[in-house]
């Protein structure tokens, strides 16, 4: 029943609590007060036009990368062994930086890459597709600097994310319907790069495995004016980064101007089972690395609406996410990033 | 019979009046004259033409008190109560044969009726009581408190013949109803629980918010809109366990009345409707113990005397008891997945009313009710405790300063707060809302001569609103919100409506009320622009933010057609200053009231409504239709991307537009006899439009239901055995479906359609009850008399719609998409339909001694 509800539950955002106890009557009302009957239904959705949808990142010392792919129509099957139908190829991306340099980026697809399997599999990872089927790789297609190889052998190329700069982004795609191609822009901004303080190791308690398990904190100094967002990946031992399941951005309307420590829940496969006993909790042994981000308000916003959307019940109603592309949907998002590693002792 | 109250002399000083306000030419020094001569009004000063209408108005009253010195005139006047226990009678019909008049007593009982000297014959009437007639000889002020009981079989019925009224087509009420607590309590209830609110939504143009919900939809209007009263104290959350039962315990609750439409002057502050519950007042008679046994809760009330005929008390309490019995399963259910969450509700119901002499009387009333909610993640994570509940308190004092003019003063306090105290991890909350409201009132009820019943008076509320506040540790630092400062409000309203006959084919009631409203200091709060503080506003402890004022003018006319048919036209305009903005269907506790202020404006109705009142059958079946179109302003929503944030400013997150709506509705009552019931209908449009929501375009609300059909019967077989069916159907509700999906970081997400693009399955269902009652065979020395009652929710198990939601799973070839991590070849999406009661049969066992 209701499969798909515990995750939702669970977004523990602190700053969401108003959410979050819509969320926790749901899942409470209908999974303990009362058993609810469930039935699969047709319905007929009405034809809405596809949209490109932009995923770019640009982080500071990293080149560009940005995904297009289409919006889909609703409910049926999504062939995950087919997700190359979704991406858009073709396309014309500039990214322009407030300190005058640009670049056009060029598409790269899985496929043509002359790359071993596993390394395939870790880039896969790393651009959020957790491995399919390792007989069917999708044709995952990306834009990126020309210069992208030179990144990976030397960590350096001609065009990358700088500190407290401003990237516009300038797509033209080519047509969705009829003959005119798609246009879209945005604009995102990488703030400095704050980072924490340090990290701290405690026992996790009235945890089921609290034997095995600890839970971890950033010692975080937020600045004293408003306008600081944050948002963090974690990486377990050889597993790529994923996102925590509780929500991974936060702002700073709470805490301006203090030191806090805030709890770092563990960023899990999204596609994986989900357990309340081990959720948000390291193991001991574990080696962690966290990614630890500056974003800007848009970015922000992005992710809160995404992370937020409790679709629509008679508990919550149904959240449009921000996005900052004109003309199309996704995030051209900016980070200012710091990388930290822990290792818990045994 | 011509009896009109204007004299030759009054006629000459109305025309006066009018042809100086035709002429457009009322001086200053013609006011004074009246004011002098007459009422003792405030002095009126010219301030242009727009003023006359309201001078005009207020000239037509004194008119109206004028009219009576003219001939020698005697007031009858008195209470009427029940004989067996003494608790006021309200809406009883007082009525005099010789005049074919008559009037209502008022929500305390009271009655007066002023009359030219001579003999008449007064009929006592009340549904469900005998009859009673009186013959008076009028040649001084009479006071005639009247008991009345129960028609009991050897009593003879007084004979009514047929020039007997039918209150709904004789007056000029429209869309009103009195629902006793015994209809409720005869009807099946969900879960055993009787419901007062849930019998109203039985009504046509009254919708239920959802499955089993004790919320409701008046006509098109939001939740928010509805002016729920208990003992006069307003009640911010009527319901328990996030609406599913109301916090009207029924054993306390004596009578309701439910206007939908064509709101008095009297009832201001909601734009759409009024539901007025009354406590029972006490037995003054003699000590009673009730209560009941059923499946969520236990009830038991004590009542009686304190002082035979002169004090009473009443003390209702009720309370859950789920969380008792599961307490000790719990923990060894599902490895103690659940141990750890529990839930109740509790209330309390309490009253003395004294009569102090035959002129003086005071009530004090009270209600407090709490809901809890525990909750516990097994892994211990995340630990919620959350109480919620309303408190109300009623000081009444009734005051007879003649036998024509009664007063009603009121202090009243009550507050809705909700608090969550949570934690997860090292991080700890407590949050925690509330509204307060502190009112003074005074309602005069003046019945200068027969066929005038006068309302006028005065109110003050001085609200505090305490949005959202955090405070909590994370780790060792403590946090609190800063940006969420307390609103204070002052909000005012002076009323004044006649209810009176102009010709015998023309009933008119009449009213003006005129609201104030002002938002003031202390406030403090930065407005932020991408997260960044902009600007901060802060004023000053009294300092005047943002005054609101309003002219609410109410009009409802009465046209007879014939002795048993009339046609009714209401025209009303109302104001609301404090809103309720939901993102849910239902209101769950955690939605905030906010009031007016610089960004929030006042929102605005009106309503207009014809309507065709006809009985049959000498009253025995009453019919009405009605049509009405509404139209509201400045109404608020969430804007569409908005998120539960606990540090923005809730009103920094709506987004405002208008909304309008229209229907008929249809409805046919049979209110006497061993078979009683109605069927109402309704088809009804509602829409609402925002520049910022679904692109601009109009859009149905999401309440908007095509058709509402509701068919109530109750059988009384014989003195043990009563049934009762309801059955209801309605269109599907509306909901907001995505359409299209994107990908980001992997994961898909939804791109939702046009607002309430989708509309679900039909909502309909049977509910079938069996009252037995169990009557002692000997009399013994304490009656003791008690019932079963039985209900089927849900006779033929629909499975009706209560959310649809997107399930993903993936197809046969990869197992499920969500659990099994790293073989799943596709995802499918299917849209399933949750339904929440299956048939669901109760018991409750009721007694009373």
């Amino acid at each position: 029943m209701l499969d798909n509800r515990p995750n939702k539950f669970i977004q523990h955002s602190v700053l969401g609590i108003p959410q979050l106890l819509k969320l926790s009557i749901v899942y409470c009302l209908l999974s303990i007060i009362f058993s609810s009957c469930t039935k699969v239904i047709d319905i007929e959705i009405p034809d809405s036009a596809q949209q490109v949808v932009v995923e770019g990142t640009i982080e500071n010392n990293v080149p560009p990368i940005v995904i297009l792919t289409k919006s889909q129509k609703f409910f049926g099957t999504i062939d995950l062994n087919n997700l190359g139908n979704y991406f858009v190829h073709g396309a014309s991306v500039h990214v322009t930086s407030s300190d005058g340099s640009q670049t056009e980026l060029t598409e790269f697809c899985l496929q043509g890459l002359n790359l071993p399997q596993d390394q395939k599999d870790l880039l896969l990872g790393a651009l959020g597709f957790s491995t399919v089927d390792s007989a069917n790789i999708p044709n995952v297609c990306v834009y990126t600097v020309p210069d992208i190889l030179s990144y990976f052998v030397a960590g350096t190329c001609n065009f990358m994310g700088k500190e407290r700069t401003t990237y516009n982004l300038d797509i033209v795609a080519p047509p969705l319907y009829g003959s005119d191609s798609v246009h879209l822009t945005s604009s995102t901004y990488i703030p400095t790069a704050v980072g924490m303080d340090s990290v701290t190791v405690r026992e996790a308690a009235n945890v089921v495995y609290r034997d095995s398990m600890v839970s971890l904190y950033a010692n975080v100094t937020v600045p004293d004016t408003f306008g600081n967002f944050l948002r963090y990946k974690t990486k377990r031992n050889g597993e790529p980064y994923y996102n925590p399941k509780g929500g991974t951005v936060y702002d700073d309307k709470l805490w301006v101007g203090l030191k806090i420590a805030l709890p770092v829940e563990r960023g899990q496969n999204p596609n994986a089972d989900f357990d309340l006993n081990t959720d948000a909790y390291f193991w001991k042994g574990d080696t962690v690395s966290l990614k630890w981000s500056n974003i800007d308000a848009q970015t922000y916003e992005f992710f809160y609406t995404l992370e937020n959307d409790g679709g629509d019940s008679p508990f919550s109603s149904p959240v449009k996410i921000k996005s900052n592309i004109s003309n199309g949907l996704g995030i051209w998002a900016g980070y200012a990033t710091k990388y930290y590693e822990v290792i818990i002792p045994e | 019979m011509h009896e009109c109250f204007l004299q030759s002399t009054d006629l000459h000083f109305l025309i006066r009046v009018l042809e100086a306000v035709r002429n457009n030419s009322m001086k200053a020094s013609f006011l004074p004259k009246i004011k002098r001569n007459h009422l003792g009004l405030p002095r009126f000063k010219k301030r242009g033409v727009k003023k006359y209408c309201f001078s005009v108005f207020i000239l037509f009253c004194v008119c109206i008190s004028n009219a009576q010195t003219a001939l020698k005139k005697f007031t009858v006047s008195g209470y009427i109560k029940e004989s067996a226990n003494g608790e006021s009678m309200l809406a009883a019909s007082v009525y005099v044969v010789e005049l074919n008049k008559g009037t209502n007593t008022n929500e305390y009982g009271f009655y007066s009726l002023t009359l030219p000297a001579g003999k008449y014959t007064l009929r006592f009437t009340y549904i469900g009581f005998a009859a009673q007639e009186k013959i008076i000889d009028l040649n001084q002020d009479i006071r005639m408190n009247v008991e009345m009981g129960t028609f009991v079989k050897e009593v003879q019925e007084v004979v009514i013949t047929g020039e007997k009224k039918g209150a709904n087509v004789e007056s000029t009420d429209m869309g009103k109803q009195e629902i006793s607590v015994e209809v409720s309590k005869s009807l099946p209830a969900l879960l055993g629980e009787v419901d007062v609110l849930k019998t109203i939504q039985l009504l046509p143009g009254i919708m239920a918010a959802g499955e089993g919900n004790s919320g409701f939809y008046v006509r098109g209007g939001g939740p928010d809109q509805n002016l729920v009263l208990l003992d006069d104290a307003v009640v911010y959350n009527t319901g328990h366990l996030f609406g599913f039962f109301s916090v009207f315990n029924s054993d306390a609750v004596k009578n309701t009345t439910v206007i939908k439409g064509g709101m008095p002057a009297e009832y201001g502050g909601r734009i759409s409707s009024v539901v007025d519950v009354q406590m029972k007042e006490g037995n003054m008679k003699k000590w009673s113990v009730s209560g009941g046994l059923g499946i969520i809760s236990s009830r038991l009330t004590i009542e009686g005397p304190i002082k035979k005929d002169k004090c009473s008390f009443i003390i209702s309490a009720r309370r859950t008891y789920l969380d008792l019995i599961l307490k000790p399963i719990l923990p060894k259910i599902a490895d103690g997945k659940y141990a750890g969450n529990s839930y109740f509700f509790y209330d309390i119901n309490a009253k003395i009313n004294y009569r102090i002499s035959d002129r003086d009387r005071l009530y004090m009333s009270g209600y407090f009710g709490r809901d809890v909610f525990n909750f516990q993640d097994p892994s211990g994570v995340f630990k919620l405790n959350f109480p919620w509940g309303n408190a109300t308190a009623t000081l009444r004092w009734n005051h007879l300063f003649s036998d024509k003019l009664f007063l009603n003063t009121m202090f009243i306090y009550n507050d809705f707060g909700f608090k969550a105290n949570t934690g997860f991890l090292d991080i700890k909350f407590s949050l925690n809302s509330k509204v307060q409201e502190a009112t003074a009132k005074m309602d005069f009820d003046y019945s200068p001569l027969l066929g005038h019943m006068m309302k006028f008076g005065l109110q003050y509320n001085f609200h505090v609103f305490t949005p959202y506040t955090a405070t909590g540790s994370a780790g060792t630092t403590e946090f609190k919100t800063t940006n969420q400062a307390k609103k204070f409000a002052h909000e005012s309203g002076i009323y004044f409506q006649d209810d009176f006959e102009v010709t015998n084919w023309l009933k008119m009631n009449i009213g003006l009320r005129v609201s104030l409203f002002t938002f003031m200091g202390p406030f403090s709060k930065t407005n932020f622009v991408q997260g960044k503080a902009a600007d901060t506003l802060n004023y000053a402890t009294g300092e005047n933010i943002q005054t609101y004022w309003g002219l609410e003018p109410r009009l409802s006319m009465r046209f007879k057609v014939d002795k048993s048919s009339s046609i009714k036209l209401g025209v009303t305009m109302n104001k609301q200053y404090v809103h309720l903005v939901s993102s849910s269907t239902t209101t769950l506790p955690i939605d905030l009231w906010v009031p007016s202020t610089k960004v929030v404006k006042p929102q605005i109705g009106v309503l207009a409504a014809l309507g065709y009142f006809r009985n049959f059958k000498d009253d025995m079946i009453e019919t009405s239709v009605e049509v009405y179109y509404k139209h509201l302003w400045n109404q608020i929503e969430y804007g569409e991307s908005a998120v539960g944030n606990i540090t923005v400013d809730v009103e920094d997150q709506f987004t405002f537009g208008k909304g309008w709506s229209y229907g008929a509705e249809f409805f046919i009552k049979k209110a006497k006899g061993k078979w009683t019931g109605w069927i109402g209908y309704t088809l009804a449009w509602t829409w609402r439009q925002f520049p910022d929501i679904n692109g601009g375009k109009p859009f149905l609300a999401r309440y908007d239901r095509r058709h509402d059909l509701s068919i109530v019967q109750m059988y009384e077989i014989n003195k043990h055995w009563k049934v009762s069916a309801t059955f209801v159907f309605a269109t599907g509700q509306l909901t907001t479906l995505p359409t299209s999906f994107f990908l980001n970081e992997g994961q898909v997400h939804y791109v939702y359609g046009p607002r309430n693009w989708y509309r679900m399955p039909a909502y309909h269902r049977l509910d079938v009850g069996f009252v037995y009652t169990i009557i002692p065979k000997k009399k013994r020395k304490i009656p003791f008399t008690s019932d079963i009652s039985f209900s089927i929710y849900n006779a033929y198990n629909r499975m009706n719609p209560f959310f649809i939601y997107v399930d993903s799973g993936g197809d046969a070839g990869g197992g499920t998409g969500t659990t099994t991590g790293n073989n799943t070849k596709s995802l499918s999406f299917r849209a399933k339909q949750a339904t929440l009661f299956p048939i669901l049969p109760s018991l409750t066992w009721n007694f009373k001694f």
